[in-house]
C-alpha cells in the first residue's frame, strides 16, 4: 500500500540541513508489517504533524519529510523497506504500525563516502507528540541503539552531518523473543465440551513490547485438531492460533490451547511452538446477534457459556465488560443444531481470562 | 380369620347364654325396627402396581432400558472413551451430587410389592328395617343401611428393576438445560454422558386411606326360634362410596449418598357398586331392645385411584363385615 498525502500546517524548522536520507527498515517485527494490517497513521491526531511534510506509508511503516521538491521513491523487497530521497533537507519522522521500546539506527555499510552523520533526536509517544532526546548522540560510521523504558510509536531522524548529498540509513527495532513453557495435554477429558486442554505460559523475554502471538500445533495424531486455530500454515499444513495481546517485556502469559480428540483418547506427543507475530486484526462479518441460553462460572474458573445452534452453521462468540465494546472471541463455533456450550477459557479464546463481570452474546453468522 | 371366629362365637353366646332374661313369649311384635351397631370388615386389600409409560424418543438405550426421562444413544465414535454426545433428558431435578451424575428412570407395568391386607377394619352401621308381611314362622320385609368403614393400607418396599429402575449416569458439569437432546455426530462443544451408569436400588412407599361410606338395601327374612332369640336373613345391592386418598413415594440413594424422594398423592372419591348377602341373630333384652351380631358377605367393584404412574386399587371382592349392636323395635 503506498500513499501520500499533503498535510496543511506550516513547515518544520529547517534550521538543519538535510541532504539524501535512505532509510532501509529491517527485522523479523517488520517483515510482519506487511501483513495486511492496514496502518494508516492512526495515531497521528488531526493537526499534530507540522505543515508542510509528505507522508509516505509503505506496507505499515510512514515517513513523512519536511522538504518540498523531495524526490521519493519506494521499493519493498522482501520485508525491507527502502526510500530513496534526493536533495532533502530538514527532519524525517518515521512512525511505527507497533509500539517498541529500543531500535537500532545504523549506517549502512553500502554508504558512499563520509562524513555521514544521522541521530535520533526525538521519540513519539502515542498522542504523536515528540519527546525530544537532549544531546542525542549521532552515528558515525556505527551502530547507535536508542531505548527507553516505555514504548513510543515513531522516531525523528535529524542528519547532523555536513554536505552529504546522499546516504542510507537503517532503522531496526529489535526483533522481539519470548519464551513459553508447554504443560502437558489434560488427561481427562472435559466434557462439557468434549475438549482436551493444554496450557502454555508465555514469557516476553525481548526489550519490545508484543502485540501478538502465534502459537503452532505440531505433529498432531489422526483424529485430533486444534479447537483453537485461527489459521493453518499455507506451506506445512501445521494449525495455529494467532491473538492480539499486548505483552510488555518481562511479562507473561498463560494460554490455553483445546483439542478435539474423535477417539477421545487425549492427544499425546503433540508439538508447540511459540512466536510474536501482528496478528489481522478481527472484524465483524455481520450476522445476526442472539442472546445466549446462559452463561455460568464452572468451578475450574472458566466461563460456559451455553447456545443453541442450528446445524451446519457458524456462531461467533463477542464478549464486553460494559455491555457498550464487544470483542470477539475465537474460534468460530459450528453449529451440530442442538444445544451447545462453548467455554471461554481466556487467551487465546479471548483476550484475558474470564470473570464475573464479562458479558456474552453470539452472532449467527451468514451461511 | 380369628376375629370372624371370636365374633361368631360372641354371637352364639348372645343366643344361648342370657338364662336371666324374662322374655315375653307374645314378643317379635313389632314390624320396625333400627340398628346401631359396630361393623368390623375383613378380606378387604389393597393392591399397588406400577403401570409405565411410553418412553422417550431415542429409546431404548445402550443399557437396554427404555427411559421415560432421557436416553442414552450411540454417537458417531461408537461412544469412544465410554462417553457419547447422543443423549437427553428432561428435568433438572435429574441432575444429581452436585451435577456428578445424571438420574434416568425406567417405568415398566408391574407390581409394585405384594397384595396388602391390614385389616380389620373398623366401622359403624345403622340400620333400619320395616315388616311388609308375616306368617306363623316368619316375616319378611325390606332393609336399609348406611355404614361407614375406615380403611388404611400401607406399604413400602425394595422394586424390581424389571418394573422401576433408576441409573445414574457419570456427569461431572452442569449440563444444557432441559429438555435436552444431544446429537449423534459428536463434534467440539457436545456434552458428554458416561454411558456406563449405575443402578440405584428403589424403594416404594405405598398408602391408601380410605373411608368406605356404604349404602345398602334388600329385603329381610325374620326367623323367630322363640321369643327371645331370631335370625335374619337379607340380601340385595350395595352400594359404596369410597372417599380415598393415595399417597406414593419413591426413594433412591444416589452414588453421593443423597436420598431422592419423589413424592405424589391424589384423592378420589368414587361409587362402587356390589351386592350382598348376611345372616344375623338378635336376642331381646327387653320388650322393644335387643341385642345382635351376625356376618355379611359383600362383593363390590374394585376402586382404583392414579397418581403418576401408579395405580393403587382396593378389592372389596371377598368382604366380610362382622356386625354387632342394638336393636330398637317399635
Amino acid at each position: 500500500m503506498l500513499s501520500c498525502r499533503r498535510l496543511s500546517h506550516q513547515g518544520h524548522s529547517p534550521d538543519h540541513e538535510m541532504k539524501t536520507f535512505v532509510l532501509l527498515l529491517l527485522g523479523s517485527v517488520l517483515s510482519s508489517f506487511g501483513q495486511g494490517i492496514g496502518f494508516d497513521f492512526q495515531n497521528v491526531p488531526p493537526g499534530a504533524l507540522p505543515g508542510g511534510f509528505l507522508t509516505l506509508e509503505v506496507n505499515g511503516v510512514t515517513a513523512f519529510f519536511s522538504a518540498a521538491g523531495t524526490t521519493v521513491s519506494v521499493s519493498p523487497n522482501a520485508g525491507v523497506h527502502v526510500l530513496h530521497t534526493a536533495s532533502f533537507t530538514g527532519q524525517i519522522g518515521i512512525e511505527f504500525p507497533v509500539p517498541v521500546r529500543q531500535v537500532t539506527l545504523s549506517l549502512d555499510p553500502l554508504l558512499p563516502a563520509p562524513p555521514h552523520t544521522a541521530a535520533i533526536v526525538g521519540y513519539y509517544d502515542r498522542n504523536f507528540s515528540v519527546l525530544s532526546i537532549p544531546n542525542p548522540p549521532s552515528t558515525s560510521g556505527s551502530s547507535l541503539v536508542y531505548s527507553r523504558g516505555s514504548d513510543f510509536w515513531g522516531v525523528l531522524l535529524e542528519n547532523r552531518g555536513n554536505g552529504f548529498a546522499l546516504s542510507r540509513l537503517v532503522i531496526q527495532p529489535v526483533p522481539p523473543a519470548v519464551s513459553y513453557l508447554v504443560g502437558a495435554i489434560s488427561t481427562n477429558i472435559d466434557r462439557q465440551t468434549g475438549l482436551y486442554y493444554q496450557q502454555v505460559i508465555v514469557t516476553n523475554s525481548g526489550v519490545n513490547p508484543i502485540q501478538g502471538l502465534r502459537i503452532s500445533a505440531t505433529n498432531l495424531p489422526a483424529g485430533v485438531r486444534l479447537v483453537s486455530a485461527t489459521g493453518t500454515n499455507a506451506n506445512s499444513g501445521t494449525p495455529f492460533v494467532e491473538f492480539i495481546s499486548s505483552l510488555s517485556p518481562g511479562a507473561t502469559l498463560a494460554l490455553s490451547l483445546a483439542y478435539y480428540s474423535f477417539t477421545r483418547l487425549a492427544p499425546s506427543e503433540v508439538g508447540v511452538s511459540v512466536e510474536a507475530v501482528i496478528p489481522p486484526i478481527l472484524t465483524a462479518s455481520g450476522g445476526e446477534t442472539l442472546a445466549v441460553r446462559r452463561a455460568f462460572i464452572r468451578p475450574d474458573g472458566k466461563t460456559a457459556v451455553e447456545f443453541d445452534s442450528l446445524l451446519g452453521r457458524s456462531y461467533l462468540f463477542e464478549y464486553s465488560d460494559d455491555l457498550r465494546q464487544w470483542k470477539q472471541a475465537q474460534p468460530v463455533v459450528v453449529g451440530d443444531g442442538t444445544r451447545m456450550i462453548w467455554v471461554d477459557t481466556g487467551p487465546p479464546g479471548t483476550d484475558s481470562p474470564p470473570s464475573a463481570s464479562r458479558y456474552y452474546r453470539v452472532v449467527l453468522l451468514p451461511p | 380369620m380369628n376375629e370372624v371366629t371370636i365374633l361368631l362365637l360372641t354371637g352364639i353366646s348372645l343366643f344361648c347364654d342370657v338364662p336371666s332374661l324374662h322374655a315375653d313369649d307374645t314378643s317379635w311384635l313389632d314390624t320396625d325396627r333400627i340398628a346401631l351397631g359396630y361393623r368390623v370388615g375383613f378380606n378387604i386389600s389393597a393392591k399397588f402396581r406400577n403401570l409405565g409409560s411410553a418412553p422417550l424418543a431415542n429409546n431404548p438405550s445402550v443399557t437396554g432400558l427404555s427411559y421415560q426421562d432421557g436416553f442414552v444413544g450411540t454417537d458417531n465414535t461408537g461412544n469412544a472413551g465410554g462417553l457419547t454426545s447422543f443423549w437427553g433428558y428432561e428435568n433438572a431435578n435429574q441432575v444429581v451430587d452436585n451435577n456428578g451424575y445424571l438420574l434416568m428412570r425406567s417405568s415398566n407395568p408391574g407390581a409394585l410389592g405384594s397384595t396388602v391386607d391390614n385389616g380389620p377394619y373398623h366401622g359403624l352401621e345403622l340400620s333400619y328395617n320395616h315388616e311388609l308381611a308375616r306368617s306363623k314362622k316368619m316375616r319378611w320385609g325390606i332393609e336399609g343401611a348406611f355404614n361407614w368403614t375406615d380403611f388404611a393400607a400401607s406399604q413400602e418396599a425394595a422394586v424390581s428393576s424389571g418394573v422401576v429402575a433408576v441409573d445414574a449416569f457419570p456427569l461431572g458439569y452442569s449440563p444444557p438445560q432441559p429438555p435436552f437432546t444431544g446429537t449423534p455426530n459428536a463434534t467440539p462443544f457436545a456434552p458428554l454422558l458416561g454411558t456406563t451408569p449405575n443402578r440405584l436400588p428403589v424403594t416404594v412407599s405405598s398408602r391408601l386411606e380410605a373411608s368406605l361410606y356404604g349404602l345398602r338395601a334388600g329385603p329381610y327374612l325374620d326367623v323367630p326360634l322363640n321369643n327371645r332369640m331370631l335370625i335374619t336373613f337379607s340380601g340385595g345391592l350395595a352400594l359404596t362410596i369410597v372417599d380415598g386418598e393415595y399417597h406414593h413415594s419413591e426413594s433412591v440413594s444416589t452414588p453421593g449418598g443423597t436420598t431422592m424422594t419423589i413424592s405424589d398423592r391424589t384423592s378420589k372419591v368414587s361409587p362402587e357398586l356390589g351386592g350382598f348377602v348376611g345372616v344375623q341373630g338378635s336376642v331381646r333384652l327387653a320388650e322393644h331392645i335387643s341385642v345382635f351380631a351376625g356376618l355379611q358377605y359383600q362383593g363390590t367393584n374394585r376402586y382404583k385411584s392414579r397418581v403418576a404412574d401408579t395405580e393403587a386399587q382396593i378389592d372389596f371382592g371377598g368382604a366380610i363385615y362382622g356386625s354387632a349392636g342394638v336393636n330398637f323395635s317399635f
